[in-house]
């Protein structure tokens, strides 16, 4: 008597796909006495400093560190003001100076004494607390094709004539920190004019993409010949590559900057612990892992540069900024962009 | 039996509003919830969303969503009408190829429809050099990121939904009508008009219906071609749930896209309803012609539009999976390094993979379970009438705020809010297709294993459950296609402690790595397709 008439072959594919779900699901128990840190992405792939570091600070302090990745920055935040008090991590990992007074608004972080931050510039403390410290930090630059046939424009200004009408491409300050770098450097340069300098700005605009990742992966297709990145993206493709093609373009008007900080949670049963681990990401042997796995410059300036370093422009001025309205400000700055495109 | 049946179908009705609900209701609560951590910036409760309701972003946002969409569904209409025609009226080469394209945008994560066009029509691509190479135009500024780009775009991923459904309904079209026309005297497109279209029109009509939701609800294609131009409703509540954590917003935008969305959804099944009872007079399928002449050029002529236009970016991005690059710009040339690399330390594709199908396996069995048991109930305890307007209330909401109140209720990053999530989203496609099949049941033979004193649930696995069996089998393929091709729910949800294809995906593009993204799509389409095409299969055997 056949209930269900599938064929053999439909059975054994049924079968197989609940095999695996149950194998897979059953793998996956186990409680953590580990240190739990909440970062995002890119610091937790095969390809970011993660694994090395956990597995350096469990030789050395015998505590095993257990990563959550929230997705990129924006979420990160997110996330951490969404679960409040109840948030499950011991520290978290990649918040930054823009982001900075909204998490520290959320009164979730413990300020942290840690002996490895006097090594590091002091024009990099984003609060005098310590509740979040920096550990690493680059300037936001646009990048140029040299292999387009456009002249690299050599400031803000510059990007609002004619000849690079959509031939620029940059991220959205409502999800993504390089966005809002840009719409900090802007404040900074052209004060209560930004919003004029956005107007002009508006044709040279090729795409407006929600995060770097697809900015960056758009300007690599050869869809655009500058985009707005790092300082530092040229020692990747250096590293990595082994060529000088794309080209960070030093501004005559100076840049922002982008801080990278942690932070301890108060509600963390285990503040000691976590704070030994940040301070560990503060020595010099934690921060040589950094320049070449988040592309930034280490906060501790004891750190040895690699050689791949070498090509990021020396002549960048860094100027103080930041965002005058971190709520609305990124709402106008896309709605005149959107605005100007219709 | 009759009240159990009731009580059946008020315990399965119940549990279907539960488990749409739930999520909801979560998410409004925290919503409105008291966060301790941000007592500084405390409103008075619901004033945020009274604010964000009548906004001037939120018109913006309606409107541009309406129009995208509106604009969406006609192009998608006019490419797939006479691929609908063609392959209702005429056996050709490549026939059953094209009805298969339907797969595309149900499985193909958007992500990839995006590097895929990118790759094809992006100013270095393969279209734009061809073009160049001929002498037109070397690639004008732009053209993807404009709101017409983002209608191209909608167009040629949901077209096939057009070919595959107004396809069907045309071929079982009585000619009568359009012959009486005929020889009253009418030409072609006149009698065509007046005899054929009215029966058509409700099929058409709902098939549009549906690519209008999915355009309406689109995301993530959206937010990379879309930027500049606008955002959708959707986009925003993402926005909302993720970046400004203003949840009060993001509740704003999602009740009146709902609210919209419901329109959409109603008509469809209007449209649904009326195309059923004007088919019933439809006899078997005409068999179909060989095509002559000037058909066979025209049908040529459309093939290789299709090829060009929308297999062309698919192409390209299988290229780019194979393609090894000395530097990112550099020399290409053949290779599986790609997969060498993904296959390598840590193998994170087969990790991965493997979650994904465990994900997705099991998302798929329960919502073929629960369709199966929600569309068997409102079979058995109603005579016949269809309606299944509980399967539809699921398409009218938006997923980023399922995904965040599933998340409120069970935590994020966990393994069961991902089925759960899923489940949502592939269990009212699974519901309405056992819906037709348990209708197309005939009720005597139940009735006969009845009377031989067969209690129901034995009449139903005897009687009935082995004639569904396909069409369940094939509902299942289709939800498991479904789940594996979604990127959205764990795009949302965020990842965490696991990694999935669609995560491993958006992973690789953040960190420099094209091609092996390209690699990975790869996989995760030929694990949707293959279940899709075993689904065809079955479908086509019944």
């Amino acid at each position: 008597m056949s209930i269900i008439r599938f064929s053999r072959k439909e059975t054994s594919r049924v079968i197989l796909i609940a095999a695996v779900a149950a194998l897979s699901l059953g793998c996956q128990a186990g409680g953590s006495k580990s240190l739990t840190v909440w970062t995002y992405d890119s610091f937790v792939s095969e390809w970011g400093p993660s694994a090395k570091l956990a597995e350096l600070y469990e030789k050395q302090a015998g505590v095993k560190v257990e990563y959550i990745s929230k997705g990129d920055g924006g979420a990160l935040l997110a996330e951490l003001k969404n679960a409040g008090a109840k948030a499950e991590a011991d520290a978290v990992i990649g918040l930054d100076n823009n982001s900075a007074p909204l998490a520290l608004d959320t009164g979730l972080f413990a300020p942290s004494k840690l002996s490895n931050l006097a090594k590091g510039d002091k024009k990099l403390i984003v609060d005098e607390k310590n509740r979040l410290v920096p550990y690493d930090y680059g300037d936001f630059a646009f990048i140029w094709d040299s292999e387009s046939t456009i002249e690299p424009p050599e400031s803000l200004e510059d990007l609002t004539k004619p000849e690079y009408a959509k031939k620029v491409i940059i991220m959205d300050p409502r999800t993504s920190t390089p966005g809002l770098g840009l719409l900090a450097w802007t404040q900074a340069v052209y004060k209560e004019g930004w919003r004029d300098y956005w107007k002009r700005l508006a044709p040279s605009i090729l795409a407006m993409t929600p995060g770097w990742d697809t900015g960056y992966g758009l300007f690599t297709k050869g869809e655009a010949p500058l985009v707005l990145s790092y300082s530092t993206s040229p020692a990747y493709h250096k590293a990595y590559e082994n060529t000088e093609r794309y080209k960070t373009l030093a501004f005559s008007e100076g840049h922002s900057a982008q801080i990278e900080l942690a932070g301890v949670l108060a509600a963390s049963k285990r503040r000691k612990d976590a704070e030994k681990f940040l301070n560990f990401l503060l020595s010099e042997e934690a921060q040589a892992l950094l320049p070449e796995t988040q592309w930034m410059y280490p906060a501790n300036a004891a750190t040895t540069l690699p050689a791949s370093f070498s090509v990021v422009p020396k002549e960048i001025v860094t100027l103080s900024a930041s965002i005058a309205d971190p709520v609305g400000d990124p709402e106008a700055a896309a709605a005149i962009l959107s605005g100007a495109a219709r | 039996m009759q009240s159990g049946g009731r009580k059946l179908l008020l315990a399965t009705r119940l549990t279907t509003l539960a488990i749409i609900l739930l999520p909801l209701g979560a998410f409004f609560f925290s919503a409105f919830a008291a966060n301790p951590a941000s007592a500084g910036e405390a409103k008075p409760m619901g004033s945020g969303l009274a604010a964000a309701l009548f906004s001037s972003q939120t018109a913006a946002a309606v409107r541009f969503s309406l129009s995208q969409a509106a604009a969406s569904t006609l192009f998608a209409v006019i490419i797939g009408l006479p691929g609908a025609y063609f392959v209702a009226t005429y056996n050709f080469a490549g026939r059953k190829p094209f009805l298969s394209l339907a797969a595309v945008p149900f499985c193909l994560p958007p992500i990839l429809v995006i590097l895929a066009f990118i790759l094809y029509y992006g100013k270095n691509g393969w279209f734009s050099r061809a073009l160049a190479a001929a002498g037109l135009g070397g690639g004008g500024g732009g053209f993807l990121y404009s709101f017409w780009g983002l209608v191209t775009v909608h167009a040629f991923y949901n077209f096939p939904i057009i070919i595959q459904n107004v396809g069907s309904v045309w071929a079982k079209l009585p000619k009568s009508r359009e012959e009486a026309a005929r020889t009253l005297g009418a030409g072609r497109f006149r009698a065509f008009a007046v005899g054929s279209l009215p029966q058509l029109l409700p099929s058409l009509l709902q098939s549009a219906s549906l690519v209008f939701l999915f355009c309406f609800f689109s995301f993530t294609i959206v937010l990379v071609f879309g930027g500049l131009s606008g955002s959708t409703l959707e986009v925003g509540i993402y926005r909302a749930i993720r970046f400004t954590g203003d949840r009060q917003r993001a509740l704003a935008l999602a009740a009146v896209q709902t609210a919209i969305a419901l329109m959409a959804a109603a008509s469809f099944e209007g449209f649904g309803r009326r195309g059923a009872a004007v088919s019933k007079g439809f006899g078997a399928v005409a068999p179909r012609r060989r095509p002559k002449r000037a058909a066979k050029t025209a049908i040529a002529a459309y093939e290789l539009l299709v090829i060009v236009f929308f297999l062309g970016p698919l192409f390209a991005l299988a290229a780019e999976a194979f393609t090894v690059r000395d530097s990112m710009a550099g020399a290409a040339r053949f290779g599986f390094g790609t997969f060498a690399r993904l296959l390598g330390p840590g193998a994170p594709l087969v990790k991965a993979l493997l979650n994904s199908l465990s994900l997705s396996g099991l998302a798929a069995i329960l919502a073929t379970l629960f369709g199966v048991a929600l569309s068997a109930a409102e079979h058995y305890a109603r005579s016949g009438r269809r309606s299944t307007w509980i399967a539809l209330l699921p398409l009218a909401i938006s997923p980023a705020l399922v995904a965040a109140g599933l998340s409120a209720l069970l935590g994020s990053g966990g393994r069961a809010v991902i089925v759960l999530g899923q489940l949502s989203i592939a269990w009212p496609f699974v519901a309405r297709s056992m819906e037709a099949s348990f209708g197309a049941l005939e009720r005597r033979k139940n009735e006969a294993a009845r009377t031989l004193g067969a209690t129901p649930a034995n009449a139903f696995l005897l009687a009935d459950l082995p004639i569904v069996a396909p069409s369940l089998a094939s509902a299942a393929a289709f939800a498991f296609s479904m789940t594996m091709g979604d990127a959205n729910i764990p795009l949302l949800l965020g990842g965490g402690r696991f990694e999935t294809l669609p995560l491993l995906l958006y992973r690789l593009t953040s960190s420099y790595r094209f091609s092996e993204a390209c690699a990975v799509g790869i996989v995760l389409s030929i694990a949707t397709s293959a279940a899709f095409f075993f689904k065809e299969g079955t479908n086509e055997s019944s």
